[in-house]
């Protein structure tokens, strides 16, 4: 009963507009009120212990790097690079829209601002080369999603902190499984545009080009060794490592490429600190909902139900991957992280696996809801950059959809593509 | 820029920048001096994290002028004309119903804390003070929605898509 | 404080009494004998009541993250108790924080007696105007240095190791005092930190260095015993006293047996952790001359703190 008002009063409130994160408190707020006799001042403290956290300050510092260095001249070096390696290749642009995206990946932590830091620039230029404005946002879109895979990531710093798992582990974990989904996004981009007709510059590049772009994109590619080499030769945790990467941002772009002026400073603060409002404040209301779920005990149901229906790991985990592939077309990453990580992290633990691997396999899975609709973000974001129909993107997109499933049940299958890295480490 | 345009628009987001600025300079320092061997900031950790709640609190009130707030649209947006308006204006009364939950129960919660005189574990100070950023939150929510009220009714919120 | 015992229904198999649920938050994971001991004290309690009492224990910090949030809650009446170390309870009464004095007791057994005595009685009587009650002491042992640099045997040893300490102002300039490079860490962090170096020290009881793999990234562990960790059993006092004076007794008794029977578990559970760590760390002793040394060094932190204890770090130091 008292779980029904819950996730009923909470779709309702969903559905009608009410965001998120309001939906989240307020559904809980009824819950506690009608079925329960927890006092409502759960709430309110709740809002203050769910976000009360030194490794959440991660989630602003790594978005504000990630603002810095598109503010900052960046991007731009970084698909310079990226259109010098692959731009020859058939679907060319293409390619390069997918690599770019992996690069900046490996500075931003999340995956829509991946979409526009990459799609501003490349979808207009895809235009003008002839290629299908809907295909060129859906490849934009799908490839934003290796954002969160590829540390850092949001995304895997929330799971760190809600399923007490590590998240310099998660890190380094999700480095092949985002390469993986890289490459699949481009095979598939090559078998479309080879039907398509869209050719590359054709013209294989020359050592010297190479090492240019690679020598102008230097101080870019240097941000991810910073960060990640940070953490790994134990300078610094990764909450730290995150406001080095913002430090470092600040001088690249402001002291030698010049193009942060004291006003796009202000303007990349104010920037940050709103995005990073919108994700932190859901985190403050679900945790009450989280509190409810857990008093009443429903992760422990919900797991020996699924137990139930069949004790083969291999089947319950493709049930949990249908399941957040489910929940990933209806929330956002955020908000799905934080009310499913406590329901279903223990069932994986129980059949045996590693809370690392896990993690990622639901960070992918959720990567994915990036690109499936009806909630979208990804979708949304591109199809606002290329001033194309949503429905356009959506068709475009439903290939690379399921070249990232076919990716999912790899990770899935084969733990050796998470947990390689994080072992060698930990030897 | 007019004054009443300051208010609506910049405060908040002044405030905004302040504490992201401090959160780096605090933690960046915090990094530094142990890098260095020079010591520790022992109140860098507990005073940024309470910085950044008040940024998150203040920022959940310009995030409803900016129509910044995560929502779920498509489903509102396969009605239009007066449902459209009316399931909007049903959305924001029960947003500020909540927001002025929070307000209320928060100055009480609050009210507690303050008569148990609990203090922080590394600054020392009394734990109302960081605690007041919620009910503070809630209070300018509530403002700001009845803004959004009044602003709907003459039919020009700012309203983004979902990002 | 404005918890208040509400009956939960009229009716069921107790002849027509009210019901009273009370649901413990425990900051420790299922398989430790904090668990076990709250499941023995909800045994008796229920049995005592003929089943008035309804207990539910939540293990593992899974209702609240930190013990700090949880006494908080249980002040507020949003649950009815919880059981935090005293380090956490120094926040709220601070004469709890003379516990947290370096080297304040030699063995277990005279922290038990001084907790059980007159300075435990001074320091619960701190909490009814608060709101909570301390219904009896639990224990996790006592605290020991671990680190990736060598063995700890004199104060030199300590000298430029990063450092990881409690949020404890106490602690902070004990371990500073000592020539530690000390600072506070949050807790979750503080393995992956140690695996990566950004610290190289820290210190706990052994049964976490055991339960949360601690001995997998550092290398040396010190018998040190410099606190001895209480745990308070505590419930919010409005609840308490507005509970039938049966139903408070029945309590009462409970926490009783819940300390006669969870003191000789933590005991064993030690005893198990340092087996387990001795597999995977080499370990010293501090002999009570070398402890000697590291009180001398600390004369200047007691004698800061010393206006803040008044009395009862003399009280305390009188079970030695
Ligand atoms: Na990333
Ligand atoms: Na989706």
């Amino acid at each position: 009963m008292t779980i029904l008002t819950l996730f009923l009063s909470f779709f309702i409130l969903m559905l009608i507009g009410v965001p998120i994160a309001v939906s989240l408190g307020f559904s809980a707020l009824i819950t506690m009120a009608l079925s329960t006799p927890i006092p409502l001042s759960t709430i309110v403290q709740k809002a203050f212990t769910s976000i009360d956290s030194f490794t959440l300050l991660a989630v602003p510092f790594f978005i504000l790097t990630g603002v810095l260095m598109g503010h900052g001249g960046i991007s731009k070096r970084l698909l310079n690079l990226a259109n010098v390696l692959t731009g020859f290749l058939i679907g060319g642009l293409a390619m390069v829209t997918v690599l770019a995206s992996m690069f900046f990946a490996a500075i931003s932590g999340s995956g829509p601002a991946t979409v526009s830091a990459i799609g501003s620039i490349i979808i207009p230029t895809m235009k003008q080369q002839k290629y299908d404005t809907g295909f060129a946002s859906a490849i934009t879109a799908a490839a934003g999603s290796i954002g969160v895979i590829i540390p850092p990531s949001i995304p895997m710093i929330m799971f760190g902190i809600i399923g007490g798992v590590s998240i310099g582990g998660l890190f380094l974990a999700g480095i092949i499984p985002g390469i993986l989904v890289g490459i699949s996004l481009m095979l598939t981009a090559y078998l479309i545009s080879k039907k398509n007709g869209y050719k590359g510059t054709g013209k294989i590049p020359t050592f010297k080009a190479v090492l240019k772009a690679t020598n102008e994109a230097k101080l870019s590619l240097l941000v991810p060794v910073i960060i990640l080499g940070g953490i790994y030769s134990g300078l610094f945790s990764p909450t730290e490592s995150a406001v080095v990467g913002c430090v470092y941002a600040l001088i690249v772009g402001g002291l030698v490429y010049k193009e942060l002026s004291w006003k796009k400073v202000y303007e990349s603060f104010a920037e940050t600190a709103m995005i990073n409002v919108t994700v932190i404040i859901i985190v403050s209301f679900s945790v009450s909902f989280a509190y409810l779920l857990t008093i009443e005990r429903i992760p422990g149901t919900i797991a020996t139900f699924l137990v139930g229906l069949t004790d083969n790991p291999i089947m319950i985990l493709l049930l949990i991957n249908l399941f957040l592939l489910v929940v990933g077309m209806f929330l956002d990453t955020i908000s799905a992280i934080v009310i499913v990580t406590p329901i279903l992290l223990p069932i994986a633990t129980q059949i045996g696996l590693d809370p690392i691997h896990f993690g990622i396999i639901m960070i992918t899975n959720l990567a994915i809801g990036y690109v499936t609709p009806p909630l979208g973000v990804n979708l949304f974001v591109a199809s606002n950059i290329a001033k194309v129909s949503v429905e356009r993107v959506i068709k475009g997109v439903l290939p690379f959809i399921l070249a990232m499933i076919i990716t999912v049940i790899m990770v899935i299958l084969i733990p050796g593509l998470s947990m390689f890295l994080p072992n060698l480490m930990n030897k | 820029m007019k004054l009443s345009t300051f208010f609506d628009k910049k405060v908040e987001e002044v405030i905004l920048v302040i504490t992201l600025v401090l959160m780096v300079a605090l933690i960046f320092s915090q990094v530094s001096l142990r890098a260095l061997s020079l010591g520790s900031l022992t109140f860098g950790d507990e005073l940024s994290r309470y910085l950044h709640i008040l940024q998150v609190w203040i920022g959940a009130s310009l995030a409803i002028r900016k129509g910044e707030h995560i929502r779920i649209t498509f489903f509102v947006n396969l009605f239009s004309g007066r449902m459209k308006m009316a399931l909007d204006l049903l959305a924001i009364i029960s947003w500020f119903a909540f927001a002025l939950f929070i307000a209320v129960e928060g100055t009480s919660f609050i009210n507690g804390i303050f008569h148990s005189g609990q203090t922080s574990p590394s600054m020392g100070i009394p734990m109302w003070i960081p605690y007041i950023s919620i009910p503070l939150g809630g209070l300018l929510m509530s403002i700001r929605l009845i803004q959004q009220i009044f602003l709907i009714v003459k039919n020009q919120p700012e309203d983004k898509e979902l990002v | 404080a404005c918890g208040k015992s509400e009956a939960v229904s009229n009716e069921g198999g107790s002849g027509g009494k009210n019901k009273y649920k009370i649901t413990i938050n425990n900051g420790l994971q299922e398989d430790s004998s904090m668990h076990e001991g709250l499941m023995r004290f909800k045994e008796v309690a229920e049995e005592k009541s003929n089943g008035q009492l309804q207990i539910e224990v939540f293990s593992g910090a899974t209702l609240y993250a930190s013990d700090r949030e949880a006494i908080e809650a249980v002040q507020n009446g949003n649950i009815e108790m919880t059981v935090p170390p005293t380090a956490a309870l120094a926040g709220f009464s601070k004469d709890f924080m003379v516990l947290d004095s370096l080297f304040l007791f030699d063995e277990v057994e005279n922290a038990r007696a001084a907790l059980d005595g007159e300075l435990g009685e001074q320091l619960l009587d701190t909490l009814p105007p608060l709101g909570l009650r301390g219904l009896s002491w639990g224990e996790a042992g006592m605290r020991q240095i671990t680190n990736n640099k060598g063995p700890i045997e004199k104060v030199e040893d300590l000298k430029g190791l990063k450092f990881r300490v409690q949020e404890n102002p106490l602690h902070i300039d004990s371990f500073n005092e000592l020539g530690a490079n000390a600072s506070p860490f949050a807790y979750g962090e503080v393995y992956s930190a140690l695996q990566q170096n950004v610290f190289n020290a820290m210190e706990t009881p052994l049964n976490l260095i055991d339960k949360d793999h601690f001995y997998e990234v550092q290398d040396y562990l010190t018998i040190s015993n410099h606190v001895y960790t209480g745990e308070v059993l505590l419930i919010n006092d409005n609840f308490f006293t507005g509970l039938p004076e049966e139903l408070q007794k029945a309590l009462t008794e409970a926490a009783e047996t819940f300390t006669e029977y969870q003191r000789p578990l933590a005991f064993e559970e030690v005893k198990d952790s340092y087996d387990v760590v001795s597999d995977h760390m080499e370990i010293n002793e501090l002999s009570s001359d070398q402890k000697k040394e590291f009180v001398e060094q600390l004369a200047p932190v007691y004698e800061k703190y010393k206006a803040e204890f008044g009395d009862l770090l003399e009280l305390a130091q009188s079970y030695n």
